[in-house]
């Protein structure tokens, strides 16, 4: 999938490109993007795993390398679930519990689209799991569990004490960890994250050149570059993709129609195969930036305040921050970022104006309108084509690029779930 | 193998082909009893039926999967906590007592005794039930004395600790579970299901449990012994002498249960998934088979067979 524009963005421009490393600075972006309430959790989560599992002897670089991004993405499934469950005080009812225990699932279906995590993937279905049977999904006891699930699992739990407030001062900390080891924790792993604080090891966000050393191994690894080389922009837009959908299914849908609009439209252009690519991909991507914006004014039904309607068009630089990392996706970025501009200047978010715009996210924004024309929620009683080319015809010279109006043909006719194709 | 693979099960690989079927019946032969019996009432709108045969797994089966409130009222917890509070002991300074297998520190024998003689043990079948559950609870965390650096809780506080815990895997899946020990062939052949769940364990049978399932046992009845309730060739975690001797004896019990459209067979050991798909085509099965790497030593399997 899109060889054309890996062998053009990727092999000859920059054949240097430390593909594992950009995954996972693009990822970590994700994450820090979704976890808006708290700073870095993950982060710190993802360093103690690395270094606990260390410590209790690991010494594997890709085992060690799956652990610390279990522990990085161990929560991302909560992206699924509704933010005032997540952070409800108080008791939760049957029902609610059950909505949040699904975060284990999801996350590891998100984890699992990235073919060289799936280690890490199953590490994070587990990572609710207490050693004493009765925790969740499985309800595994003692050691039915993995033993690096119980590392990630351990460290969560502990990053929520430190965090707790109400247990300021490490002695405290320790205390609640021999408190409930035997309970919710493995007693053997107890002892050595206690050293790893005395040590002063356990708070940091920042990667010692010992960590570091794990995440370059994999660098090295043959049989990991080539499942990346494989299809790493395949693997990237199904696992960003995968993360919307998880977030807000009809941005989700919304965005792979968007994508095929804009595959036809750029075949109508004639544009070249590796454009064409990176229209795509962007049309595939352009709202990811969604996913850092809370479901509660994604799904309002009326219409926006200022401050949501600010939020909302924070988006574009949201999804910018996340592709930033990937060096071959520069065309793909700035499609995306720019994706909300008019040609009559008055968009967002920089207002450029006429040819400014890059032509990608001239054509992408056209699609994106088009789209959201023919979709709009509640479905018009006129949904015709011809009602939607009314109004976009209407908005060429003001909305859109005058000149693409030959090649746009408003098809209201296409099934409204035509599959996943990328 | 690894050890793990004899008992471990990861239902959560069953959500995709559970998901299917809602409000349905699910027959779960599981001999051992456990976390499978629990996700499925969790998680699935389905009625769960179990079997098993070891007197801890069916109590465990009573409380959690046919029962489905906690039943001790705050007279009875009060009491059970006051119990506690008097047979106190620090778990650093207690001495431990092995008794079959299970090394827990004496003051928690002692507890077990009194807690058995309360009045509310032998309420219902439930209520015993229960406060085996919670008595297991206990056991599990004091199996683990042996660690001299981290010493665990007083009893007293494992106690007010597990009271309010163990009110919490009591939960409805608004269907009415039933909990079999032994179920009979007829019976089986009765139940209108759509879903069969089988452990099936190696030839060899289950030799020995793991501690916390042997403590559950022993918990029930102090001087369980394994080999009384699994006899040779008997069911499933009975040893059987040949592979031969094994698949008849499955295929005979399994006849029963050919009303039953989808059939999950949990295979503990891949030398007999062959023997099994075999097996199955002689009941005129088909069978996909499903593999999952749980550790860098153990892969969870699974056969999904329907009539052909
Ligand atoms: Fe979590
Ligand atoms: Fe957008
Ligand atoms: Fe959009």
């Amino acid at each position: 999938m899109f060889e054309t524009f890996f062998n053009e963005c990727y092999s000859k421009r920059n054949p240097n490109a430390r593909l594992f490393h950009e995954l996972l600075e693009s990822t970590s972006r994700v994450v820090n993007l979704v976890e808006y309430k708290d700073t870095h959790h993950s982060d710190r989560v993802a360093l103690n795993c690395l270094r606990l599992a260390r410590k209790v002897g690991i010494s594997d670089q890709y085992t060690l390398a799956q652990v610390y991004f279990a522990g990085l993405l161990h929560d991302i499934g909560e992206i699924g679930i509704p933010d005032n469950l997540i952070y409800k005080k108080g008791k939760l009812s049957e029902e609610e519990f059950q909505a949040l225990t699904t975060h284990t699932a999801i996350g590891q279906q998100i984890a699992s689209q990235v073919p060289v995590l799936s280690q890490a993937a199953q590490l994070i279905l587990w990572h609710h799991e207490k050693w004493d049977g009765t925790g969740y999904p499985e309800g595994l006891t003692m050691d039915e569990t993995p033993m690096l699930a119980q590392v990630v699992s351990l460290c969560d739990a502990f990053d929520n004490i430190r965090r707790g407030g109400l247990f300021s001062k490490p002695e405290d900390w320790d205390k609640e960890l021999v408190r409930f080891a035997g309970i919710q924790f493995n007693p053997s792993l107890v002892r050595p994250l206690i050293d790893l604080t005395k040590e002063g090891l356990a708070d940091d966000t920042e990667r010692s050149p010992e960590d570091d050393e794990v995440l370059n191994a994999m660098e090295r690894q043959r049989d990991v570059i080539e499942q990346l080389r494989e299809n790493y922009v395949g693997i990237i837009v199904n696992f960003l993709l995968t993360l919307l959908e998880a977030k807000h299914k009809d941005s989700a849908l919304h965005s792979k129609r968007v994508a095929r609009l804009c595959h036809r439209m750029g075949q109508q252009m004639k544009l070249s195969e590796q454009e064409l690519q990176a229209l795509v991909i962007a049309g595939n991507l352009h709202d990811i930036g969604k996913v850092g914006i809370p479901n509660s004014i994604l799904d309002k039904p009326g219409l926006l305040d200022d401050q949501e309607y600010r939020e909302v068009q924070k988006h574009p630089q949201y999804a910018s921050t996340i592709l930033k990392p990937l060096s071959g996706f520069e065309e793909v970025n700035e499609a995306v970022l720019y994706h909300h501009e008019r040609w009559d200047g008055c968009g967002y978010p920089e207002g450029l104006k006429g040819e400014d715009i890059p032509l990608l996210a001239r054509i992408l924004h056209l699609c994106d309108l088009a789209d959201a024309l023919i979709h709009l929620k509640p479905v018009p009683e006129h949904r015709a084509t011809d009602k939607v080319r009314y109004v976009i015809e209407d908005g060429f010279g003001s909305y859109f690029d005058p000149d693409l109006s030959r090649f746009f043909e408003a098809d209201a006719s296409e099934p409204e779930d035509a599959g996943d194709s990328l | 193998m690894h050890d793990l693979a004899h008992y471990a099960t990861f239902p959560h690989f069953f959500s995709d082909t559970l998901r299917f079927y809602r409000h349905t019946n699910v027959v779960c032969l599981n001999t051992l009893a456990g976390n499978t019996e629990q996700f499925i009432k969790r998680n699935f709108r389905v009625r769960v039926i179990t079997n098993t045969v070891f007197p801890g797994a069916y109590e465990y089966d009573l409380a959690l999967i046919e029962n489905d409130r906690f039943l001790l009222s705050n007279v009875d917890l009060r009491r059970i906590q006051q119990l506690a509070d008097t047979l106190n002991f620090e778990a650093s300074q207690t001495k431990t007592v092995e008794r079959n297998g299970i090394k827990l520190p004496s003051g928690l024998w002692e507890y077990r005794e009194e807690i058995k003689r309360l009045p509310v043990f032998d309420r219902t079948p439930y209520h015993r039930a229960t406060m085996h559950y919670f008595l297991w609870q206990l056991a599990k965390y004091y199996l683990l004395t042996d660690r001299p650096d981290i010493p665990g809780l007083p009893l007293s506080e494992a106690v007010r600790f597990y009271l309010r815990e163990v009110k919490r895997p009591f939960r409805s899946n608004r269907e009415v579970n039933e909990a079999y020990r032994r179920i009979d062939r007829e019976t089986l052949g009765n139940i209108a299901a759509r879903v069969l769940i089988v452990d099936v364990p190696p030839v060899s049978g289950y030799r020995m449990l793991p501690p916390f399932l042997q403590a559950r046992e022993v918990m029930v009845n102090e001087r369980f012994k394994l080999s009384d309730i699994l006899p040779p060739e008997y069911f499933f975690g009975s040893r059987f002498d040949s592979e031969n001797a094994y698949f008849e004896w499955m295929r005979e019990f399994l006849s029963h249960c050919q009303h039953i459209q989808t059939w999950l067979l949990m295979v503990r050991d891949a030398a007999i998934r062959p023997g099994m798909v075999a097996m199955l085509e002689s009941l005129k099965r088909r069978s996909r088979s499903f593999s999952h790497s749980i550790a860098d030593d153990f892969t969870f399997s699974y056969l999904i067979s329907h009539p052909e």
